[in-house]
């Protein structure tokens, strides 16, 4: 899987990490997920529309790039707790946009679509931020 | 049952990416619908890398993989010679609890459960794990 990063601006800087070929690793993702973080970003969109298809280490990679924001980001616990336990709780520091139906899929059995927005457009993305 | 398409080799964790576009490139060659082998090939992937970071723990390790046509249905067997694991009795994860919550990973079996029709698992009488990954529908 390769990854372009570009940069747009909304209310807040956003990192948009373009991905493209199969998500089947995690490496990738995190290392450059890391280095935007420690380099000061917040905020993440990841494209995925050329990514056909997200296997569990893709999972994982999402699961630790969203980890690592909750950690750098300034999150009001108890609203995070509550939001959790009312079920309307989705992070407000990584997004997606315009998956595929088989990386829906994939988000969809992970239960991975509760917890992170999914946009089709790129513009109302970085505006939600 | 005819045999499509049959591999014996060693494998380490950097063959994955090669074998896989190989199978697939074999099942659609003969004539198998391109989102069936897609779903296929995402499940073996996850059994593939079971096989070898977990079974062979990342070292070069036998591996046969068998491709069959059963009718309408896609069918690949995976033998291995790691030490014996049954993934059909790996229970699902909670996919319920929040992320902020859950642990890391977990999600290959679920996957290849849910990418599969069916999915069995056996040992051969030489002690070899033998997986067999079901599609239906994968021929028109």
């Amino acid at each position: 899987m390769e990854i372009a990063i570009s940069q747009a601006n909304g209310r807040f800087p956003i990192k948009i990490f373009h991905l493209t070929g199969d998500f089947l690793d995690e490496e990738t993702l995190v290392a450059q997920a890391a280095s935007a973080v420690a380099s000061g970003d917040r905020y993440i969109l990841l494209d995925l529309k050329k990514v056909r298809s997200i296997g569990s280490a893709g999972l994982r990679g999402l699961h630790r790039v969203f980890q690592l924001l909750q950690e750098a980001g300034n999150a009001d616990h108890e609203a995070v707790k509550k939001g959790i336990l009312a079920g309307t709780y989705t992070t407000p520091y990584l997004k997606l946009l315009s998956p595929s139906k088989n990386a829906v899929q994939a988000l969809h059995l992970a239960g991975y679509d509760m917890y992170l927005d999914i946009y089709t457009n790129q513009k109302t993305a970085v505006n939600s931020f | 049952m005819e045999q499509l398409h049959h591999l014996d080799q060693t494998i380490t964790p950097d063959d994955v990416d090669t074998l896989r576009h190989q199978l697939e490139a074999a099942i659609v060659a003969v004539g198998g619908d391109p989102e069936a082998a897609a779903d296929m090939i995402l499940a073996l992937n996850e059994a593939l890398v079971n096989s070898v970071r977990h079974g062979y723990q990342g070292q070069p390790g036998w591996l046969r993989l068998e491709i069959w046509r059963d009718g309408r249905s896609l069918i690949v067997k995976q033998y291995d010679a790691a030490p014996p694991f049954d993934p059909t009795a790996v229970p699902p994860p909670d996919t319920t609890l929040p992320l902020a919550l859950r642990p890391l990973g977990g999600m290959g079996i679920h996957m290849m459960r849910h990418f599969t029709d069916d999915l069995h698992y056996a040992q051969t009488t030489n002690g070899y794990n033998e997986l067999t990954l079901v599609k239906h529908n994968a021929f028109t």
